[in-house]
């Protein structure tokens, strides 16, 4: 029992290495698999529903039968999802949700066959309006963004 | 070396404890997340549908939220996503009254709508009122037209027909024989046959175009 001094130096070391690789594991597991997979996951399903609402205010911008519509609506949608700046884009008569790191998302705003003209495009962060102004066939409904 | 490193045991349980309380963690954030996920898409097309059937505007419907049995009876897939291009390229289920009115593909879970609404029909009915002494008789109400069969007996002439108090058919030697009658839809009719002499059951016959309302559910069911 010569080294019976030495012991406790031994013991705090094998505690300190024990405890550091715990860290460094959980860490590891955190911020490499779990963390990102959630950060995925909220993003795409905000994306979704940020598409679905931006669909939505659309299609209740649009007034029932009228003969001269002038009308605008501000429509509030985050600044940002998942950590970055997103776009919302007209193609046709679909909505395109573009971003950066999540999947590419189309959806169709229920309009009146009296809307002949859907354009426009929105940047997240700015101040998003809808407007829908009469034309000489229709209603021309566009997606703008304001200088507040 | 075996008596000094009583205090390892400790930190291994330590530690043992912390991973099950942080995989608990992550299990728990693992479940809300789950069941807040929901088809924000599916749901949209299904609302949207759902509202667009019903509207005042919509092919099918007299008015808001009353739907006209022959139109809703002819409609069929292809002309849903026609009228209603948020449900092109979907696949989805109308069903009214527990039966199914529309559908495309198959459609097995996917997101519901739900909606009470009413149902109207056209019915035309014949009556031969058999009158008391006012000689009126009510229409059910929202009827547009009537037809009035007038044959009364040799010693009775009828001089009128007036529907509430505005005159309808008016001859003073007396009417007789058939005669197509307009009404207000917005009022309830009374029809009240005036003239000398009686009327006895069968003299004038009444038929008339009235719409039948039922109360029903819409279900949207959308899939995809």
């Amino acid at each position: 029992m010569d080294s019976r001094a030495v012991t406790p130096v031994v013991e705090k070391t094998i505690t300190m290495g024990i405890v550091v690789l715990f860290v460094g594991a959980m860490t590891t597991t955190m911020f490499g698999t779990a963390v990102p997979t959630y950060r995925d996951a909220v993003g795409t399903e905000m994306g979704e529903r940020v598409l679905a609402t931006a669909s939505e205010e659309i299609a209740r911008a649009v007034p029932p039968n009228t003969t001269m519509v002038q009308s605008e609506r501000t429509v509030d949608l985050p600044a940002t999802i998942r950590g970055s700046a997103y776009r919302i884009r007209v193609d046709g008569r679909s909505l395109v949700f573009d971003h950066p790191d999540i999947t590419t998302r189309r959806s169709r705003p229920a309009l009146p066959p009296t809307v002949t003209r859907l354009s426009g495009e929105w940047q997240s962060g700015a101040n998003t309006v809808v407007t829908v102004r009469s034309v000489s066939d229709g209603l021309a409904v566009e997606l703008r963004e304001e200088s507040s | 070396m075996n008596r000094a490193q009583t205090g390892l045991p400790a930190l291994a349980i330590a530690l043992l404890v912390m991973t099950v309380f942080t995989g608990l963690g992550l299990g728990i954030a693992d479940g809300a997340l789950v069941s807040a996920e929901r088809n924000a898409d599916e749901r949209h097309v299904a609302t949207s549908l759902a509202e667009w059937l019903v509207a005042a505007e919509s092919p099918l419907t007299e008015r808001a939220n009353v739907f006209n049995a022959t139109r809703l009876a002819r409609l069929d897939a292809s002309g849903v996503a026609r009228s209603f291009p948020v449900a092109d390229g979907r696949s989805f289920r109308l069903r009214v009254n527990e039966s199914t009115v529309a559908a495309t593909g198959d459609v097995r879970g996917g997101t519901t709508f739900r909606r009470l609404v009413v149902v109207e029909r056209q019915q035309t009915r014949t009556i031969q009122p058999d009158f008391g002494l006012n000689r009126a008789i009510t229409l059910p109400r929202r009827t547009t037209k009537a037809t009035v069969a007038l044959s009364p007996p040799t010693n009775t002439t009828v001089t009128a027909v007036r529907a509430n108090d505005r005159v309808l058919l008016r001859n003073a030697s007396g009417l007789s024989g058939q005669f197509e009658v307009a009404l207000s839809r917005f009022e309830t009719t009374q029809l009240r046959f005036q003239g000398g002499g009686s009327l006895p059951a069968g003299s004038v016959e009444i038929t008339y175009a009235a719409p039948e309302t039922a109360k029903t559910s819409l279900v949207v069911k959308v899939d995809g």
